[in-house]
């Protein structure tokens, strides 16, 4: 067998225990170079979790995270920053004193590999501009309004020059029109070369998108393929309808 | 029209009186005969205007502190025992004891890593305690609760050809202490105009967002805590020799990090010349006002500032002014 490039993200039997919880257990999943994953489950299924132990908030109790072939489970988030894993998070966090164009700002000074001290406010223009913010450039963060501050965290995420990224439930209560527009961005960020995992617990967007989906349920990933199949297996219907585990060898339809 | 030409007016205001005020305390001493009782007020206004920005450093990284008195006292302790037993020179000793402060500061940086807000500030009042109580009763060193008494005071500065009479002269040690406000200054400019500076905001307004775009919060946090335990420990030194004695209960004292809170609040903790407006305006208010007049109870009135600061001006009067010429 040749030895094949290291995929751009390995993870090995990833599993997280918190305060005797497992959260996770035993994640395995790759992305390759320019894949856009969808991370789908219930609520509480550990999608966050799975997102977290990859930029690196959560240190997993047992497992490795390869990125690009290296291990990388004991680098600190900003590590794994300025090495090209950015993501978003569901609920928004703004620097809230500084405004929209600085916190863009502050990514692309601190988050890109190196970086010169002084980042003008032009810089951080073409960025607001892709989340269509620019309208709102000289805003504080505190000002913005939820969903200005989830595109803010969009714009944020990519202006430190991703080549993984991270998204979470970034399509959630967005109308059909904007959901279009993401999907739009999602495909041109594809086309830079960017790989993707979304969280979208409610399929709204990786359904169009994802070369792939994982499914997670209860801290287990229970299934992972293309889209239409699964989202047509029963196993992954029951677990979004909870009628999953009732009773042994019975399943009621939805 | 008229309104324009008043906000322009309040502009020059606005930009003259920093001028008025730093040229006054320049020259002041120079060109008008100054009664020395101004100078020691002024010239401890800025020993605690130095204070209050080496305090205000690791504030700016989102961290209060309540036990910079153990850096203060280590500092002033440190100095003193280094000078007297070792036979430093003055001003080494001094430096040494800055550093010994830091090291305890960076000592906090690890053992109180993980915790914030009101936890990391018990914490920091525990951690005042240990080297309080290690003063109190290692006698053999320190001389336990009586302190240490007659201290030497500064010696002359020399600096190049020019000679400063720091412990000899009122005017001397005055000058001293305004140079040694401006050092502190321009350390406290960079933790909030530098890159370091933009970092520490980043934290301060969102630790977990800074952290996944790029900034090393730890990074930053240590050498916020290590340049403040620094100066503290610096300017406890500094006061040994000022004062002439020292003792556990005067240094290692929670006043050491409360009069900066005081101090940095009032003035403007976001602000880069704030801490220094509040010390400059507080301290001669209390020291030539307040004392002379409510000599039993001046103290308190520091409490009721605190509380109406927080209540009419939560960023502080620098803040404040500059807000309402700017709208």
């Amino acid at each position: 067998m040749v030895t094949a490039a290291p995929h751009l993200l390995e993870l090995q039997d990833i599993s997280v225990i918190w305060k005797g919880q497992t959260l996770l257990q035993q994640i395995k999943a790759v992305a390759s170079s320019q894949e856009i994953i969808g991370i789908i489950g219930p609520n509480g299924a550990g999608k966050t979790t799975l997102m977290s132990v990859i930029s690196g908030q959560i240190p997993p109790a047992r497992g490795r995270v390869l990125y690009q072939g290296q291990d990388i489970t004991a680098w600190p988030p900003h590590r794994r920053c300025r090495a090209g894993i950015a993501r978003t998070f569901q609920i928004p966090r703004p620097f809230v004193d500084m405004t929209a164009w600085e916190n863009v700002a502050t990514a692309i000074c601190f988050g890109q590999p190196q970086k010169a001290a002084a980042v003008g406010r032009s810089q951080a223009i073409p960025f607001l501009e892709m989340v269509g913010l620019v309208h709102k450039a000289d805003t504080l963060g505190r000002d913005l309004t939820l969903s200005e501050q989830r595109r803010l965290e969009v714009a944020r995420a990519l202006a430190t020059d991703p080549k993984l990224l991270l998204l979470d439930e970034v399509a959630a209560g967005l109308s059909p029109k904007m959901v279009r527009q993401v999907v739009t961005l999602v495909e041109r960020l594809r086309q830079q070369g960017l790989t993707l995992l979304i969280i979208d617990h409610f399929l709204n967007l990786t359904l169009e998108v994802a070369d792939r989906l994982l499914v997670l349920d209860r801290g287990e990933m229970i299934m992972a393929g293309p889209p239409q199949e699964i989202i047509r297996h029963p196993e992954v219907v029951g677990a979004y309808l909870g009628t999953r585990r009732v009773t042994k060898g019975r399943r009621t339809p939805g | 029209m008229r309104a324009k030409s008043a906000s322009v007016i309040a502009q020059t205001c606005r930009s003259i009186l920093p001028v008025v005020a730093a040229a006054l305390l320049f020259f002041g001493p120079l060109l008008f005969p100054v009664a020395e009782v101004y100078l020691l007020v002024f010239g401890m206004a800025c020993f605690y205007a130095a204070l209050a920005m080496a305090w205000n450093i690791l504030a700016l990284s989102g961290l209060y502190s309540l036990g910079h008195g153990a850096f203060f006292g280590l500092g002033a302790y440190s100095a003193i025992i280094f000078q007297q037993q070792l036979a430093f020179p003055v001003y080494a000793a001094v430096l040494a004891g800055g550093l010994v402060g830091a090291l305890y500061g960076l000592l906090w940086g690890v053992v109180l890593k993980n915790l914030r807000g009101a936890y990391f500030a018990l914490a920091t009042l525990a951690a005042l305690e240990i080297p309080r109580v290690v003063a109190d009763n290692w006698e053999s060193l320190t001389s336990g609760s009586m302190g240490i008494v007659g201290i030497s005071r500064l010696p002359a500065l020399e600096l190049g050809l020019i000679s400063l009479p720091v412990g000899e002269s009122m005017r001397g040690q005055y000058y001293f202490l305004l140079g040694w406000m401006v050092l502190t200054a321009v350390v406290h400019r960079q933790a909030l105009k530098s890159r370091w500076g933009w970092a520490l905001q980043a934290i301060r307004d969102n630790e977990v967002a800074a952290e996944v775009l790029g900034v090393n919060v730890y990074g930053c946090r240590l050498l916020a805590l290590g340049v403040s335990a620094l100066l503290t420990g610096i300017a406890g030194g500094l006061y040994g020799h000022l004062m002439g004695l020292i003792e556990p209960a005067m240094v290692f004292s929670l006043q050491m990090a409360a009069y900066p809170l005081v101090l940095s609040f009032f003035g403007g903790r976001f602000q880069v010349l704030g801490p220094m407006v509040g010390a400059l305006v507080l301290y001669p208010l209390d020291q030539l006002v307040l004392q002379p007049w409510l000599p039993q109870g001046h103290a308190a009135v520091y409490g009721l500032v605190i509380i109406f600061t927080i209540f009419f001006f939560p960023r502080g009067i620098t803040a404040w002014l500059q807000q309402r010429h700017t709208s």
